[in-house]
């Protein structure tokens, strides 16, 4: 029996898994951002962001909500908690104690000064006597990980509640933007996608005119249309497009919407590339460096170079369970002495390099990049996966958040993740980053909308 | 005068040359033969252990009792003073770090070549054990390919030569044992963790009771098992195969004999799997399954050489991440692999690589689909030879 063997080679095994991100973009527009008119305080800004506009302390820098369990109140305080405690209550002294930092210090809370509350805004009075802003009654906080306007480093992407560095930051304030009471922005991945309401993703269909629907009884079959009540009216980027007879359907930037009859609350985005349908994005997706690219694994779609190997960052989590912290920060900062928690997961200086890789910046890259979610760092000389401080000699490699990344050594193939998780006692881990799901879809997605914050609003009613 | 029988021949050899023979009469009779032929689909659905000899009182396979955990190991170290016992449980509050020759600090985890415990651990010694031959010999002797260890019997006595070295490495942990946390867990993530979603589809049925050969995929599939009011499985649900990550999908061969799937190995097959919260690929090399067919489903034993380093890492992910719950000590474990290591011998250096086992497993009928809207399926290669034992069959998307 002859014996035919294929083998797919390595380059075109990748091809069929990876998606390389220089494709994206095409088709985005840099169209305005449709705010709503919602009153803040003097001394808070709007800023935008990769993710989207978010509300920014005086100097620009992004806000978050804490870990607060009560609204109107702040628990972060200027407390050294110096012991941690097991979820079967041991309790333990926590190592490097002149490393341990303070709420106040990894969190800095957003301070009122002479500036007066309005709308949303109001006021905070803080046990130690500091007036802190609060908005819809949770306190706000800025992140010693934002170093300049724009960055949202407080916040790994991807993960809801805490911070994904365990960091007392829940997430970024989006400043609000017009939407329909039949629109919300739901995350898929990274990517801030309009749905429908019960959470199905919204498309455009290239056969449609502006304001005009030409989906018939066939393309119905397939798209659905969101209808918008009797009662809706145009505002900010949204229009209402005259269906036949008495039905009215939204279109956003001129364009009807409709949901995909092959999509659930929880398959993301397959409806893009069918039939040509353009996802609608609330946020256009940010700049990626041509070297990284999207991999599907088994946890969905991650980050990955551009071999198709997953992507890390190595995290820590100082706050445990209740609260408590169990991990230094320097456990993912630099310090002078070699700090073991580094080589935990890797063996020493010597091993971990080829146990976690870092991406490689190619020559020439760095100053031709301008994207913000991903960077450009330095990370020490012997190997740290963190970044290393100002004017040390090192290597220069990608950053997702200010963190580097990394692969993991002992995957052989795209799309594992075996790395995942890889920690040492829960408390600091290489995390995978969650990459854009849009990418499930067929076809090569082009993005239709340029709207950037989260909020529910009706259009064309009064603003809450 | 030509014979009756000589005249039969040439009227018989006149019909079997006939247009309308060739044209209507052979395919109809061939279409029929292969509309009989059925297709099982089976979703693992729990069952899921590694065999061996496990008694209520472990005196037969473990005469030391439990092996100790990560913690009591830690326990067992002799420090100098009560001074430098506390200043090591600093920061090591689940007892992973020791402070090895030369001085250095590691992690039992991520460097157990290192780290030999001051208590000791044994290995299982039960003789009885379901599973297969992996090696091919009747004695565990040496060979090229294979290390000599010692063979187990199955529990009926009708094979004496089974190998499943990974038994005397797991078998006397707490965790690892039928009455441990680890298993029970898993066996749960079979029903919830999407990962753990393992399908076999066998095409080509004949006969479910003896059919010389069908045609079997393994793939990893995308829907929910459920469970009915009495918690059994329903049987003959659909599953999606999931062909948006194709190098999950692999093809082999097989035979059905008294009712039991015995397949031909699938060289290298890794599948996705959640254990205990943890998600990692699980590794399989040389894989076979046998499995008995039921009205239901199926149940039996995937047999497979394991790379102990992958092996020991997945386990390092998933147990071994919660070692108060597991309670499975990293160090003596890995040596424990490494020591049983009976396949995939080095020619250069002799050391073997890989651990034979016997994973037991129980599964559920399901009618296996594909979904439109994903990716086609990976095309079966034009042949995969039983013989080629080496042969990769992993397929990939761009076979389409």
């Amino acid at each position: 029996m002859k014996k035919i063997q294929k083998f797919l080679s390595r380059q075109a095994y990748i091809a069929a898994l990876t998606l390389p991100f220089a494709m994206l973009g095409m088709g985005q527009s840099s169209a305005q951002v449709a705010l709503q008119d919602d009153p803040h305080p003097a001394n808070i800004t709007v800023q935008m962001t990769d993710e989207g506009a978010v509300f920014a302390d005086a100097k620009g820098l992004t806000l978050y909500s804490g870990n607060d369990p009560k609204p109107g109140a702040s628990t972060c305080t200027n407390e050294i908690v110096k012991k941690g405690s097991t979820v079967q209550n041991d309790v333990y002294v926590l190592p490097y104690q002149d490393r341990i930092k303070s709420c106040i210090q990894k969190t800095p809370p957003v301070l009122v000064g002479d500036a007066q509350p309005v709308g949303a805004w109001t006021v905070i009075n803080r046990p130690d006597g500091l007036k802190q802003w609060a908005y819809r009654g949770r306190a706000m906080y800025t992140s010693e990980h934002d170093r300049a306007p724009g960055d949202v480093n407080g916040n790994l992407s991807g993960r809801s509640g805490r911070g994904a560095n365990g960091s007392s930051e829940t997430g970024p304030i989006f400043a609000p933007v017009i939407l329909p009471a039949e629109v919300m922005i739901k995350q898929v991945g990274i990517a801030r996608v309009l749905t429908s309401k019960d959470g199905h993703s919204l498309y455009a269909l290239p056969s449609d005119s502006r304001n005009k629907s030409n989906c018939d009884e066939k393309c119905l079959e397939k798209w659905r249309p969101l209808l918008a009540s009797a009662l809706a009216r145009p505002a900010g980027d949204w229009t209402v497009a005259q269906r036949s007879g008495k039905e009215s359907q939204w279109a956003f930037k001129g364009k009807p919407l409709y949901t995909y009859a092959g999509d659930t609350v929880d398959s993301g985005i397959t409806g893009d590339g069918v039939d040509k349908a353009v996802v609608a994005l609330a946020v256009p997706l940010p700049a990626v460096p041509k070297d990284i690219t999207v991999s599907r694994t088994m946890l969905g779609w991650f980050y990955a170079d551009k071999a198709g190997m997953t992507v890390y960052n190595w995290s820590c989590r100082p706050i445990g369970e209740h609260g408590t912290p169990k991990m230094p920060e320097s456990c993912d900062s630099y310090n002078e002495k070699t700090d073991f928690w580094w080589y935990a997961t890797c063996g020493d200086e010597t091993t971990c390099p080829n146990v976690w890789r870092p991406v490689v910046v190619a020559e020439g890259e760095e100053k031709s990049w301008k994207g913000h979610m991903w960077s450009v760092v330095t990370i020490p000389s012997p190997w740290g996966p963190v970044v290393a401080p100002e004017g040390m000699k090192g290597q220069k490699v990608w950053a997702y958040k200010g963190r580097p990344v990394f692969t993991y050594g002992y995957e052989d193939l795209p799309g594992m993740v075996d790395g995942y998780d890889v920690g040492v006692q829960g408390l600091q881990k290489w995390a995978a980053i969650i990459a854009d799901g849009s990418l499930i879809g067929r076809g090569q997605p082009k993005y239709l909308s340029q709207a950037s914050a989260e909020s529910k609003q009706h259009a064309g009613g009064k603003s809450r | 005068m030509k014979s009756e029988g000589f005249g039969f021949f040439r009227k018989s050899k006149r019909i079997l040359k006939s247009r309308l023979f060739l044209s209507v009469v052979l395919p109809t009779l061939l279409l029929s033969a292969s509309a009989r032929a059925e297709t099982i689909g089976l979703v693992v659905t729990g069952g899921w252990s590694i065999a061996g000899h496990y008694t209520t009182d472990m005196k037969l396979e473990c005469p030391n009792g439990y092996n100790p955990d990560t913690i009591s190991s830690w326990k067992a170290i002799k420090f100098n003073s009560d001074a430098e016992r506390d200043a090591d449980w600093v920061g090591n509050h689940e007892g992973n770090f020791r402070t090895v020759e030369g001085g250095k600090r590691v992690h039992v985890g991520f460097a157990p070549q290192l780290v030999n415990e001051t208590a000791p651990s044994f290995d299982a010694i039960g003789t009885m054990s379901e599973g297969l031959n992996l090696d091919g010999t009747a004695d565990g002797k040496e060979t090229d390919r294979t290390c000599k260890h010692n063979k187990l019997s199955s529990p009926d006595g009708a094979s004496k030569d089974i190998d499943n070295q990974l038994y005397r490495s797991v078998g006397c942990f707490r965790g690892t044992r039928p009455e441990g946390v680890f298993f029970q867990y898993w066996n749960a993530e079979f029903e919830t963790a999407a990962p753990d979603r393992w399908l076999i589809e066998i095409k080509g049925v004949d006969s479910r009771v003896n059919d010389t050969h069908v045609d079997v995929m393994v793939a990893h599939g995308l829907d929910k098992v459920v469970k009915d009011a009495s918690g059994k499985f329903l049987p003959s649900l659909s599953q999606r195969v999931d062909t948006m990550i194709p190098r999950y999908v692999y093809y082999t061969t097989g035979r059905i004999e008294n009712g039991v799937l015995i397949t031909d190995p699938i060289s290298d097959m890794r599948m996705p799997s959640t254990a205990i919260t943890d998600t990692g690929e699980i590794g399989f090399q040389q894989a076979r399954w046998r499995l008995k067919l039921t009205d239901t489903g199926a149940k039996g034993i995937l047999g497979a050489y394991q790379d102990t380093d992958r092996f020991f890492r997945f386990m390092l992910k998933t147990a071994g991440n919660k070692p108060r719950a597991t309670a499975l000590a990293a160090a003596p474990f890995w040596h424990s692999l490494k020591r049983n290591a009976d396949g995939m011998k080095d020619p250069k250096t002799g050391q073997c690589n890989s651990i034979s086992a016997a994973w037991t497993v129980e599964m559920t009928n399901t009618k296996i689909v594909l979904d439109p809207i994903l990716p086609p399926l990976p095309s079966r290669p034009t042949t995969v030879s039983s013989t080629e034992v080496e042969k990769v069959t992993r397929v990939s998307s761009a076979e389409k």
